[in-house]
């Protein structure tokens, strides 16, 4: 067997939330190694600290215990700016809304974060729209959020988060706000991504046909993995 | 990085039109009310200058002395024409005559009143922008014909052909008396002169008050008005002929006028400063507005790893264009009003209210029209200022919006 390096690792984390008087317990000692070229679907119920666990591995978040390694470097040792970059270099994100910057085109927002990373005008221009071609979106390369459907916004935020070859691109719900037929599109971009490119996913989510295209299902119950399976069939 | 930042910030200045054209309408606002004020402020100060020293007092006077403090019929030049000449050759004078002035008694029938009786040159004042500028030559005084002016023959009852006696006291001591006819009524925006002036040829207040090539001032007007009156005061002052009198500008002469200005300057700050004032808190509700509706973008942003640095200058530059183009749009405006009056003139007061004489202002009768103006350094205020006002109204909205915990704000 060969050994893939960990672009992810999570040993003993806990999360604790504050609120007053009330405190919950969000995660309760979590083990878990995301491998390179990994698809991974992290399910479980409601408040069974799938957001929670995310923010930790895409660095938007600090555990209350335990250490959380992203590509060779421990979270507990980074500040604030230093998450900040090491999100920018080495992470994509897909939200479930709010992806987009309104006031950017479909191109303009997927060179948003290659400038950000210092890549020249021409390079980040020939890059996005690459990207947004690849995955069948060139035609909306310079139309406004507004001006595009719900599946198409996510699409177009996948074709971000993976613009700036991340390592590792993280998803949170990224079809809770979609029809089945859009939600079976992002998901084949994102395999497309995966099978061609070996880009990195983890995702969340409550739909057993989005959990399907995983190769490997992550279970939370309750702030503790009850399950981790592969599977080399899809 | 620049380019695309300002970008975003003007793009996000187009999302919410009605917010934006509000702010800039009162930036606007703001700056065309400086812009009108300071118009108005010049062209009062330019007429009233202009009333004042035009065919009263000159850009600068020449004096015994004493003569000022003392008023007395004997404090005066001597070798008056001889003076006057010498003036009139000093580089940038455009003309200079000599005055007499004389208080006086005056009666026509039994009940007497206080004059003055002031001796001019005729022909230069009515020439050179002085006292008759623009009088016709019938009704000017001559040896025995004297011009009265409009208010004390208004009061006293005067008209043209009366007799006037008068009597007062001679430069060397007797009592000088004399009897006149009424030639004329002027009609002057000098107020001493409106109401007790009688005004004779300078030969026959010579004659009259014992006063042989003598005068009392020497009214001097410059050519380059009266902002140059200091330095043409100082070239006269040197002038061996004016040796040993006070030679003095209109602002030495008339300090308190000098202050007025300066008066109505500081009120023209205060005019400013609540107008801007005004156009600040349409900057600052809506840079808080917008910052506080694109929280959970400024969220998203964040989180992907955009420096704080970077979103704090989108946000002040969206505040400095909206207070520039306020600013930009205003002086246009502003600039093409005061144009307009500049051509038109603004008249001070109302025709229709005779009587009422207009405002006094030291002396001068205001029934003149002004024509407003500006000049480059009105326009600084606003854009110095507005500038200032955008970048601390942004700053705060901004660095809290850059504080933000990526997650929190993203929850919204
Ligand atoms: N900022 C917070 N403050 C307090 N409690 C929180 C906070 N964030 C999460 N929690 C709590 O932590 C637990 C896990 O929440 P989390 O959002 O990770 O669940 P989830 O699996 O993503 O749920 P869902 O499927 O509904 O999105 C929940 O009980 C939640 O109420
Ligand atoms: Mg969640």
């Amino acid at each position: 067997m060969t050994s893939k390096p960990y672009v992810a690792v999570a040993e003993g984390v806990t999360k604790v939330f504050k609120n007053g008087k009330l405190e919950v317990q969000a995660l309760r000692g979590i083990d878990l190694s995301i491998e390179a070229g990994d698809f991974v679907a992290l399910v479980g119920p409601s408040g069974s600290g799938k957001t929670t666990l995310l923010n930790l591995l895409g660095a938007l978040d600090q555990p209350t215990s335990g250490e959380v390694e992203l590509v060779g470097q421990r979270l507990t040792k980074l500040g604030k700016a230093q998450r900040a970059k090491l999100r920018l270099g080495s992470l994509g994100f897909v939200f479930q809304a709010y992806n987009l910057v309104p006031v950017l085109t479909a191109a303009e927002n997927v060179e948003f974060v290659l400038e950000l990373q210092g890549v020249g005008k021409a390079q980040r221009r020939a890059r996005a729209l690459e990207v947004l071609g690849e995955l069948g979106l060139a035609e909306l390369a310079d139309r406004r959020p507004n001006e595009l459907s719900g599946g198409q916004q996510q699409r177009v935020a996948v074709a971000r988060a993976v613009a700036s070859r991340p390592k590792l691109v993280l998803a949170d719900e990224p079809t809770a706000n979609l029809d089945t037929d859009n939600a079976e599109q992002l998901m084949q971009a994102m395999e497309t991504l995966h099978d061609e490119h070996g880009v990195t996913f983890v995702f969340s989510t409550h739909d057993p046909r989005v959990v399907a295209h995983a190769s490997r299902v992550v279970r939370l119950v309750d702030g503790k993995i009850t399950s981790d399976e592969r599977r080399e069939e899809r | 990085m620049l380019g695309s930042t300002l970008s975003m910030a003007w793009r996000n200045l187009g999302r919410n039109r009605r917010r934006t054209a509000l702010a800039l309408a009162a930036i606007a606002i703001a700056q065309m009310s400086v812009l009108l004020v300071d118009g108005l402020m010049h062209g009062f100060v330019d007429s009233t200058l202009e009333a004042l020293t035009g065919p009263m007092m000159g850009d600068v006077q020449v004096h015994h002395p004493e003569w000022r403090e003392e008023r007395a019929p004997d404090l005066v030049l001597e070798d008056a024409a001889a003076k006057v000449e010498a003036t009139r050759a000093v580089d940038g004078v455009e003309s200079a005559y000599a005055r007499i002035y004389a208080p006086a008694l005056a009666a026509r029938e039994v009940d007497g009143f206080a004059v003055m009786v002031v001796g001019i040159d005729v022909d230069a004042e009515r020439a050179g922008g002085g006292l008759l500028q623009g009088l016709a030559a019938e009704a000017s005084p001559a040896p025995g014909r004297v011009l009265v002016g409009a208010r004390l023959a208004r009061e006293q009852g005067l008209s043209v052909g009366d007799e006037l006696a008068i009597m007062g006291a001679a430069a060397d001591g007797s009592i000088a008396n004399d009897l006149l006819t009424v030639s004329g009524i002027l009609s002057t925006p000098v107020e001493a002169i409106d109401r007790r002036g009688l005004i004779v040829p300078l030969e026959s207040a010579q004659d009259i008050f014992a006063m042989p090539d003598q005068a009392h001032e020497i009214t001097v007007h410059g050519e380059g008005g009266p902002g140059d009156a200091a330095a043409l005061a100082g070239r006269l002052g040197a002038l061996p002929a004016l040796d040993g009198l006070e030679v003095l500008p209109w602002d030495e002469l008339s300090p308190e006028l000098a202050q007025f200005f300066e008066i109505a300057g500081a009120y023209g700050y205060i005019v400013m400063l609540i107008v801007f004032l005004a156009a600040a808190a349409g900057v600052i509700n809506t840079m808080l507005m917008a910052t506080f509706e694109r929280r959970r973008e400024i969220g998203m942003m964040l989180s992907l790893g955009t420096t704080p640095g970077r979103l704090v200058r989108m946000i002040v530059f969206e505040a400095v264009i909206l207070g520039l183009l306020g600013v930009l749009i205003g002086s246009a405006l502003g600039a093409l009003i005061v144009v307009y009056q500049g051509q038109t003139g603004v008249s001070f007061y109302d025709p229709a209210a005779e009587g009422a004489a207009g405002i006094a202002v030291y002396g001068v009768n205001f029934s003149r029209d002004m024509y407003p103006r500006l000049v480059a350094g009105d326009f600084v205020p606003g854009f110095v200022g507005i500038s200032v006002i955008s970048v601390l109204a942004a700053l705060w909205p901004a660095l809290a919006a850059a504080r933000l915990e990526p997650v929190e704000a993203m929850r919204g």
